[in-house]
């Protein structure tokens, strides 16, 4: 656990293979969720800072609430082995924006081994697409298996790339045991409403109790 | 041989700006070339340095004066009869409200010299002072020599800018040909403004030139070019909004 | 040599530096580094320049790592006049916030906190380097010696990885580079007493034109 969490905002990772859509799902959780509460993002781009402009484009915060870390070549290693430059954009962030109650941090696109370190956050969801082939959540990894919400996004695809959305869940199921999957397709606005109502709920809890979240 | 030359200007008690001192042991004379401002040249340059030589100079702008030093040539530093090594020490003070413009012609690291330039800028708050320094290695297709340039410069006793450089240049004796500065050929220009509001920081390369402006805190900003020719080395900075 | 030696110059150790290519990138795209040759004396190169210059301010600061506020507020401030490119200045502080976060978790001191203060937060990476050093029972000849092995580390590391240069290579590059490593961490570690003002300044001005044109691409891999 971070360093004496009371108080501070509910840390939450955003990770999964590239394009399976963490931008997206961080642009609708901040449309869905900043009405309501203060939030702040991090987001880490293997190459470019694309990722925090794009976000600041859609306008769904203020572009001073985004704020980029380069990560050198290596995504999983800012998100797990070497959080340094993430947990110190974290800090400088929530340090600018006192009572900021959630932050958000998206990792470079990368493979199904990446995981955060629960130094950097105090939950994570893990991001997988339909297109990316209906055996994804069979082949498991550290995200899939034991991410605190897994989600299985573009939905409104699988017809196009025979998928099976029936085998996604079961397979994701038996990974995962009792650990909560959502479907999601992101074309909507509203996609994300079963996603935003895990991290309300998860939000409560936290502030109810850190250590219990 | 040792020499040491001295400027001492201040404002006279009709507002304008005087050389109250003005002396010179060859090479380092200087003559009055204009008013308003004032515009002393230094003379004397292509005598020397020669190897051996050491050479001071003593520069100080008083509260509100202006000064601006230029010179007729480039100075060339040569190899003396021993092989033995040369130094140009310039020290320079401007106190309040006085204005230091230093601008003059290239220093020419002729083949064969073993020159350091040294240089102290001392500036009170509240002055405007320009500093530039521009190194040449070698004469025209001729290789060059050696020469290490220390800078140092503050500002309301702090230090904005202290660097020593040492220009590998193709052709110097010690110089490894491979040195990625070299890639860009010999000419090396070191510039600092104190004074007006720092400009923002930019750069700008092509194949013949390095140049880069860069704010050094609220009031200072410095350039740095490097590059095959000393004119394409200006009118870089010259587009990064250095200006005689 | 202690293990805490060992330790604080293993990459692995959480610092933040794996992101930094320091300079590599740059020296990659325009062309300066394309082979083993040419990364060869772009690492001497830097060694001669920052890596003197860091290494000096980091042995200062480890042997003087009780020193005044007076004191560290000059070493930082002629550390900076020795940066010209504000990224540069930046990276540094940066890269002195996260270590300054290791140093505290494996070597508590307090010594930190007076530092901290002293500047506002804003304490270069050779200076934290220096005092986390000290607080782990080590040397300023070690700060010397750590700072430039992690220089040579960022440099070579960024090379493999840009240029797909051969790793075997490159470890024998840094191999062959040692006794001039150690001579430059003997050069800085013998200024470790002297005024700030006099401590080594040898830049290598394109270094700072390079790093303040890495801000402007549009594209890159490595923070700086």
């Amino acid at each position: 656990m971070p360093a004496d969490p009371r108080g501070r905002a509910l840390r939450i990772g955003i990770g999964g293979p590239v394009g399976s859509g963490k931008t997206a799902l961080v642009a609708a959780l901040c449309r869905l969720l900043a009405p309501e509460h203060s939030m702040v993002v991090v987001t880490n781009d293997i190459f470019t800072t694309e990722d925090a402009e794009a976000l600041r484009r859609m306008a769904v915060l203020p572009d001073d609430r985004i704020v980029p870390v380069e990560t050198g070549a290596c995504p999983h290693t800012a998100i797990r082995d070497d959080i340094s430059a993430n947990l110190d954009a974290v800090e400088q962030l929530e340090a600018a924006h006192p009572g900021v109650e959630m932050t958000l941090v998206e990792s470079g696109g990368d493979n199904l081994t990446a995981i955060f370190s629960r130094a950097l956050v105090d939950v994570q969801i893990f991001v997988i697409d339909v297109a990316g082939g209906d055996k994804v959540p069979r082949k498991g990894g550290p995200g899939v298996t034991t991410a605190d919400l897994l989600v299985i996004n573009k939905t409104d695809l699988a017809a196009l790339v025979h998928a099976d959305l029936g085998v996604m869940d079961r397979d994701a199921r038996a990974r995962r045991g009792e650990l909560p999957i959502a479907f999601t397709s992101l074309v909507h606005p509203e996609g994300a409403a079963a996603v935003a109502g895990w991290v309300r709920e998860r939000l409560a809890a936290w502030s109810a109790d850190p250590a219990r979240v | 041989m040792h020499a040491s030359g001295e400027l001492v200007v201040a404002l006279d008690g009709r507002g304008r700006s005087v050389a109250h001192t003005i002396c010179g042991e060859a090479p380092l004379l200087m003559r009055v070339t204009g008013h308003d401002p004032l515009t002393v040249h230094l003379v004397g340059g292509a005598a020397g340095p020669l190897g051996g030589d050491a050479l001071r100079m003593r520069v100080d702008v008083g509260e509100g004066a202006q000064l601006h030093v230029r010179s007729v040539a480039a100075t060339l530093a040569q190899p003396g009869p021993h092989g033995t090594a040369s130094v140009t020490c310039t020290d320079a003070h401007a106190a309040a409200g006085a204005t230091l413009d230093w601008w003059p012609e290239p220093l020419v690291a002729v083949a064969g010299c073993d020159h350091t330039v040294r240089t102290r800028v001392v500036a009170a708050a509240g002055s405007d002072v320009r500093w530039v320094d521009e190194v040449v290695g070698g004469r025209h297709d001729a290789p060059a020599g050696t020469v290490v340039l220390h800078q140092r410069v503050e500002l309301d006793g702090v230090p904005v800018l202290h660097h020593t450089v040492r220009p590998s240049w193709p052709a110097t004796a010690t110089a490894d040909p491979t040195a990625p500065a070299a890639r860009a050929g010999r000419v090396l220009v070191s510039a600092v403004w104190l004074g007006p509001p720092s400009c923002r920081s930019l750069t700008l390369l092509d194949a013949g030139v390095r140049a880069g402006r860069f704010a050094l805190g609220a009031n200072a900003t410095a350039w740095v070019g490097v590059g095959a020719d000393l004119d394409v080395v200006r009118a870089a900075l010259c587009e990064l909004d250095l200006r005689r | 040599m202690h293990a805490a030696v060992l330790l604080l110059a293993d990459g692995r150790l959480p610092t933040g530096g794996h992101a930094h290519s320091s300079g590599t990138e740059s020296a990659v795209a325009i062309g300066d580094v394309i082979d083993l040759p040419t990364l060869r004396t772009h690492v001497r190169r830097r060694l001669a320049t920052t890596g003197l210059v860091d290494a000096a301010f980091a042995a200062a600061a480890c042997a003087q790592a009780d020193g005044t506020a007076v004191r560290w507020r000059a070493l930082a401030a002629e550390l900076m006049a020795r940066t010209g490119s504000p990224k540069l200045r930046e990276v540094s502080i940066t890269l002195g916030r996260q270590l300054l976060r290791t140093g505290r978790r494996a070597w508590p001191s307090p010594r930190y906190d007076v530092v901290h203060d002293a500047l506002g937060g804003a304490v270069p990476q050779p200076l934290v380097m220096g005092l986390v050093v000290a607080a782990a029972g080590c040397s300023p000849a070690d700060a010397a010696l750590v700072e430039l092995h992690h220089l040579v580390g960022s440099l070579t590391t960024a090379a493999v990885r840009l240029l797909g240069l051969d790793p075997f290579d490159v470890a024998a590059l840094s191999a062959s580079l040692a006794p001039e490593i150690e001579a430059w961490a003997a050069t800085a570690a013998n200024t470790c007493d002297a005024d700030p003002s006099s401590l080594p300044g040898d830049v290598d001005l394109v270094t700072d034109v390079l790093a303040e044109h890495h801000t402007t691409w549009e594209v890159r891999l490595f923070a700086s």
